[in-house]
This record gives structure tokens, sequence and C-alpha cells, in this order.
């Protein structure tokens, strides 16, 4: 058996029953590679940079 | 083996004793099917664990694995490892182990986190009985396989079919045929294994899981090709080992199949532009049978067509029907699962 030491996190909140319980399973039916994690993190660079473009 | 449960896999990763089957039961009908339901499931097992939401992402690699973590796109990975010399993170995906720049990793992720602190006393509840009962199932699935092989092997030698080496070939395609078919329905089925991934990816990855989202995957709209082949060859081998008289009618039926064949290989090159290996392994099978029955002089007395011929296709029909309905209960059957 594993043994899990207490993280030591400074920016980390413990999350409350009620937060925990909107946090949900379901619609992964395929494995998430790290070419589909790349995508995720490019399209989240891309929203935060299009607000910057003049003229949209 | 289709991939378990995200509540087992993380409890293997943890090294808390329990069963696969019980574990992914409780998981599939928990109250809640959300982390505080996860959460009060691990409780259940003796497990205390701690929700939380991480800002500064920089800091997942400051946890001690294994843990789960959610990706921005709310699926939950596993995390199994981290190499802080060479920066790089592996994680469990529906069962397959990923690894990729841990800088990378950490900003794909959303912070939200599940980390687990089993102790001596974390099991599963009532674990030695479901233990037993895992142990029998598995024994009873080993002497089912030996049972059937034991006719199987009665079957070959009596009705003569290892006397020719084309009625051999002709039982080893289509054992081969069902295998290929048995991957395809377990993908129609959303069930994702090692050995389905592994032979799809052959001439082109995810060809497979392309060309079964297409409408022309489905017979009438209703029944899938994978249905119709694991039907056809099973019915076939089954026939071929019992009913000697009826080789020459499974050698014409096998005639009426290759069409089908042409269409496919065409449909994926001209059409869909995408291959499915699984696809194009029961088209070449098909030709493999027609190339047997055709070497092996098992066309002589095809014609004139007897009722016999008749019976065996009514049989492809209804062995096909019949595994469309149990498909249509098995998919219809409530499932919390994937997040896994």
């Amino acid at each position: 058996m594993k043994k899990i030491p207490e993280p030591k996190l400074k920016s980390a909140v413990e999350l409350t029953p009620a937060q925990m319980n909107s946090i949900h399973f379901g619609g992964n039916h395929t494995v998430l590679t790290p070419e589909q994690l790349e995508g995720l993190v490019n399209a989240k660079k891309q929203q935060a940079d299009e607000p910057q473009k003049p003229g949209k | 083996m289709a991939a378990r449960s995200l509540f087992t896999r993380f409890l293997s990763a943890l090294g808390v004793p329990h069963t696969a089957d019980y574990s992914d039961g409780r998981f599939r009908s928990m109250t809640f099917n959300s982390l505080f339901g996860l959460s009060h499931l691990l409780k259940d097992y003796g497990i205390p664990n701690r929700g939380l939401a991480v800002s500064d992402r920089s800091e997942l690699a400051g946890i001690a694995t294994p843990y789960l973590a959610q990706a921005s796109n709310g699926v939950f990975v596993i995390v199994t490892d981290i190499d802080m010399v060479k920066g790089i993170v592996s994680y469990d995906s529906l069962g397959v182990t990923q690894t990729m720049p841990l800088s990378e990793f950490e900003q794909a992720m959303n912070g939200n986190v599940l980390v687990a602190f089993p102790d001596h006393d974390s099991a599963e509840p009532d674990y030695r009985s479901h233990r037993v009962a895992e142990v029998a199932g598995h024994l009873s699935v080993y002497a089912l396989a030996a049972a059937a092989l034991a006719v199987v092997a009665y079957f070959i030698v009596t009705r003569g079919v290892y006397r020719s080496w084309a009625t051999v070939g002709v039982a080893l395609f289509d054992c081969i045929g069902m295998y290929f078919s048995y991957l395809l329905l377990q993908k129609s089925l959303n069930i994702h294994t090692k050995a389905a991934d592994r032979v799809c990816g052959v001439l082109e990855k995810g060809g497979c899981d392309s060309i079964m989202s297409l409408k022309v995957s489905k017979l009438f709209g209703v029944f899938s090709w994978s249905e119709v082949g694991f039907g056809y060859f099973g019915v076939s081998f089954a026939t071929l080992l019992v009913f000697p008289h009826l080789w020459p009618s499974l050698a014409l039926c096998n005639v009426c199949c290759l069409p089908y064949t042409v269409w496919s290989i065409w449909y994926q090159r001209f059409r869909a532009h995408r291959w499915c290996t699984l696809c194009v392994g029961v088209q070449t099978t098909l030709w493999l049978l027609f190339f047997c029955y055709l070497g092996g002089g098992i066309f002589h007395g095809a014609f004139p067509l007897k009722i016999d011929t008749f019976v065996l296709v009514a049989v492809y029909v209804a062995a096909v029907l019949s595994l469309n309905l149990l498909l249509r209960f098995f998919r219809n059957l409530p499932s919390h699962e994937e997040n896994s």
C-alpha cells in the first residue's frame, strides 16, 4: 500500500462538499492523450489572446 | 479486456486491497456521480481523502502520487509518477499510461485534485468473501474455455474437419474473423481495450473509431456490420464443425459476402479516406475463406440449391438479429462510468 504524505501546498484551498458535488464525471470515452492536452492548452492561450487583438 | 473504472484503477495505484468487479459496481452505482460521491466511496473503503483546488499549477508536482487530477476539459486522470529530474509526468487515462512534459501537463490541468491517504486498515468492505467469489469466477471461465475446447476438438475429429487443409483453414479463418468482429463489437459498445487499439493502430491510428462513427457502419441504420460479421463467422464455424453436409452451402454463402468486401474497401479508400484495420482484417479473412473453399473443392455439390442452404441463411439472419437485440439490451443499461 502506498504511503501518501499530506501535501504542503501554499495555493491550495480545500473543496467543500458542495463544490466537490458540482464536479461531475462523465463523457470521456477515449484515452486523453498528451496531444489532446496540448490542444487544450493551445485553445486556452488563443482564447486569452483574442480580446487583445484590435478590431475584434 | 475493457478498462476498469477510474475508482478501481485508483485503488490499484494506491495498493488498496480490492476486487475489480465489486469496485466497478460501487463506482457505477454511486448516489452522487461526482467528486463528492467518489470521496464518500473512498471513505467507505477506509481511505481518508481530500479534494483541493490548487491555483498555482506548479505546485501539482509537489503532491505525492498517485492522485486524481482534473484536466481543463473536465476529464479526470490518475497522476501516477512525476520525474522531477527529467521533468516528465506519467498519468493513467482509461487504463493507458501516458507521459508528457510536466510544464505542459500543469498548464492543461484546472487545479482540481483529489488526494487519498490509505493506511493499513484501508480495504474493500468484505474483501475476503469478494476475493473468493472472484477466484471462483475466474476458475469457472477457465473451466468453460476448457469444456468448449473439448467440444470443438470432438467435432473436429469426428466430423473429419482435420482431414483437409481447406477445412482446417476455414475453421482457423472463421475464428480469426470472429475475433476481429468481437473487437469491433467492443468498440461499438464503447468498450476500450488495449488489444483493439493495438490492432487498429496498424493501418491508421484512430481509423477504426472514425469509420465506426459513420452512418454506413450500420446496415439499414440498425445492424452494425460488426454484429453481422460476428454472427456470420460464429454460425459458419459452428456449422463447419457440426454439419459436414452443409460445407458447400457455407462456401456459397461466403461468395455472397465478397461484393461487400469490395464496397467496404472502396468506401474506406475513396469516401471516408480513413482505414479501419479491423474492417480490412474482416475483408481479408472473407477472401482467405473463399480461397480455402475454392482450393479445397468445397463448392462441389453446392448446386442444385437444397432447402438446407436456405435454412442456413435463416440461421445466419436469426443469429444477427438475436445479437442485435442482446446488444441493444446492454447498450440501454444505465452507466455512470465514463470519466475513466
